[in-house]
């Protein structure tokens, strides 16, 4: 049990929905939600077709732990092939749809082929159909489809996971949002829902879920909620976010500045948590408003902001003037630094719209940094943005990018490329800062050694989520040691993103806490080194795909500002990713060869082969 | 000697209130000897800078500070 065992499988095509047994065989290799959905995906679509083709499959799944108790346990996955990267994806959200979802009886809904027309499909428990978006939802944005699906369904319960209008136009990382301002984030996985006309899924739970023990099963898990009651960690996260990173990577001098041409951002200060929380002049109100949970979560790290009411890029729209979802780390560090803005009420705006729209704020922040760059150099101008000057600096810029991108409309649909399809239209590959494709997170790998050679060898591009460099990397940690920390952090970081559970209460937790969550839901013996070794076989199995599509160990690289230009400031002072000296390592401990390639006898080791 | 102690994105009740202090060191004293001056030997997963270089945890005993340095103490989160 915690599994609820079933499938649900969605021909857009033909517009049926059938239900299927979930491989349980397959559960006990690779647990559920990122790993279980992958291992459908590897087995169900040709690696190599177009992301945005119907051939390529699209899976929301759910982990044994979703909708259960445990503390966090509320996410889901969306899995499919990437839109920006041409990579495996995998996009984990919180919120309260992953709960949903499970409570309704479905472990994952798989998505194949295009419907043709538009439609959204609605959940009820055991009942699913596929139903006209045309002239209802399509067009429209994600703060205004959730409500009008609710409305037309009398139930103010539904929760609902879209695409916004940059899913609808094909901007290349569009996300899937849920809850409003939750997302699936990363590696377009909205731009192929998308392009399958796939507007929405609704669904409305009422079965409950069932553990396998459930007297273990309740003590594993107020002990797990005991450990982030007491922590210092989870009361920081409530207090300031993620963002208060912002001050540690600016003291650091790992802060993505103005297209990664600087390590550290003098304003910023004015997109701390301090700014955040500062009573503004115009209305004596601050940003932030408070603080906000996901489904099962006692940590509560979102942030809730309503934007000054003065500010300019609000004018006359009187929608943004609501409380939504506030900047993050990582939002903060893509709306703010990179882009070489200030102004935290832009920024908020520019989030608010991402949300809205359903884009990705990193991929978008660190794409119109890479268009700066472009205008900068010349290789664009006026007559390319429609007399947008996007220079570094400007918030007028980054409002106007965001408005355009959100529904493709004029330069908005260049932005929509993506930092490298972008860059390299316009002659300049060189300043797109991406790894396989995605657009870098908040660190920089000059000064964070281990976080370079983890965006290098992420399988879905450069992330800040698939392994855990951060305390070896701020702790000034030597370049030995990177390979190993990066490998047996990816390793865990893929089976506890299998669970269900969120990656935060890891900065608590050991994984002996989430193996004996996992045990008391679960039949079967699940040991820490159970999920160590579903973590490597997952990591394995996503390589394979990215293999199978194509990819070879020269796309294990990253950009040659990073390689070649030294940091110019900061505690990596002069210094540059010293990848080519770890990747052998890394592979070594893989288990792979010299090119990248897992041997067949690491693939047998984890039952690949 | 004086040092600066600041502590970044942190919020320590053993530090006092604030988040900048000054402290007063014997000459050619270390982090650690800093660490234990302002009582935070046991405070779990601090990490250090000096001047803004990192320290690695296991060099705070052979790591000297002088006069005018700036200690900054953090705890990062992780991903964001």
């Amino acid at each position: 049990m915690a599994w609820q065992g079933r499938l649900l499988r969605v021909d857009l095509t033909a517009g049926v929905c059938a239900e299927e047994p979930l491989d349980m065989a397959w559960a006990s290799e690779f647990l559920g939600s990122r790993g279980l959905a992958s291992r459908y995906l590897a087995a169900e679509m040709d690696p190599k077709a177009d992301p945005l083709s119907p051939a390529n499959k699209l899976i929301f799944a759910t982990g044994p732990l979703t909708g259960t108790t445990a503390p966090t346990g509320g996410r889901y996955t969306v899995v499919t092939k990437g839109a920006l990267t041409g990579a495996i994806a995998c996009s984990n959200s919180g919120g309260y749809f992953g709960g949903e979802l499970k409570l309704a009886g479905w472990d994952m809904v798989i998505c194949e082929g295009r419907s043709p027309k538009p439609v959204y499909l609605y959940i009820r428990d055991d009942e699913a159909a596929l139903l006209e978006a045309e002239g209802f939802v399509w067009g429209r944005s994600v703060w205004e489809t959730e409500p009008l699906i609710r409305a037309r369904h009398q139930d103010g319960a539904i929760k609902i996971a879209s695409v916004g209008r940059a899913g609808e136009t094909g901007c290349r990382f569009a996300c899937v949002m849920n809850d409003l301002d939750r997302a699936a984030g990363r590696s377009g996985v909205g731009a192929v829902m998308g392009a399958k006309n796939l507007k929405a899924i609704a669904v409305r739970g009422t079965r409950g879920v069932a553990v396998d023990d459930a007297d273990a099963f309740a003590r594993a898990a107020a002990h797990a909620a005991a450990a982030l009651a007491e922590s210092q960690t989870r009361a920081d996260l409530a207090r300031t976010g993620t963002l208060s990173m912002i001050d540690v990577t600016q003291a650091f001098g790992s802060l993505p500045t103005r297209n990664n041409r600087d390590v550290q951002f003098e304003g910023a200060g004015k997109l701390n948590p301090d700014a955040m929380t500062a009573k503004r002049r115009s209305d004596g109100a601050a940003n932030l408003v408070a603080n906000r949970a996901c489904f099962a979560c006692t940590i509560g790290c979102q942030r809730a902001s309503r934007m000054d009411p003065a500010h300019f890029a609000i004018k006359g729209r009187e929608r943004y003037r609501n409380v939504s979802g506030g900047l993050e780390y990582e939002s903060a560090y893509s709306l703010g630094p990179m882009v070489g803005v200030d102004d935290i009420e832009a920024a908020t705006y520019a989030n608010f719209v991402c949300n809205e729209e359903g884009m990705d704020p990193i991929s978008f922040g660190a794409t119109v940094a890479a268009a700066m760059e472009l205008y900068e150099a010349g290789a664009i101008g006026d007559a390319e943005t429609g007399g947008i000057a996007y220079q570094f600096g400007s918030a007028e810029a980054l409002v106007a990018a965001a408005e355009q991108a959100g529904t493709g409309a004029g330069f908005g649909g260049e932005i929509g490329l993506g930092a490298r399809l972008l860059c390299e239209k316009y002659g300049h590959p060189e300043f797109a800062m991406v790894a396989k494709g995605q657009e870098f997170p908040g660190y920089d790998g000059r000064s964070m050694q281990g976080m370079g050679l983890a965006y290098a060898t992420s399988n879905r591009g450069a992330c800040h989520l698939r392994a855990d460099p951060y305390e070896d990397d701020f702790a000034g940690g030597q370049l030995e040691g990177k390979a190993r920390i990066v490998k047996e952090s990816q390793d865990a970081n893929a089976a506890v993103d299998s669970t269900g559970l969120c990656a935060f209460p890891m900065m608590v937790w050991g994984i002996d806490e989430v193996a004996g969550l996992v045990d008391a839901a679960c039949a079967g013996k699940w040991t820490v080194e159970r999920l160590h070794e579903v973590g490597e076989r997952i990591w394995n199995l996503e390589r394979q795909f990215n293999l199978d599509a194509g990819m070879t160990a020269a796309d294990d690289t990253l950009p040659a500002r990073i390689l070649k230009d030294a940091a110019k400031s900061g505690s990596g002072k002069g210094q540059v990713c010293r990848l080519d000296e770890m990747l052998p390592d890394y592979y070594a401990l893989r288990g792979w060869t010299k090119d990248g390639r897992p041997t067949t006898q690491t693939r047998r080791r984890l039952g690949l082969a | 000697m004086r040092i600066v102690v600041e502590l970044v994105a942190l919020e320590l009740p053993r530090f006092g209130p604030g988040r900048r202090r000054d402290i007063r060191l014997a000459e050619g004293a270390s982090v650690a000897d800093a660490f234990a001056t302002l009582g935070l030997e046991g405070e779990p997963a601090l990490l250090a800078m000096v001047n803004g270089a990192a320290v690695p945890r296991d060099r705070w005993p052979e790591t000297p500070l002088k006069d005018a340095d700036t200690l900054s103490l953090f705890r990062p989160f992780k991903g964001g």
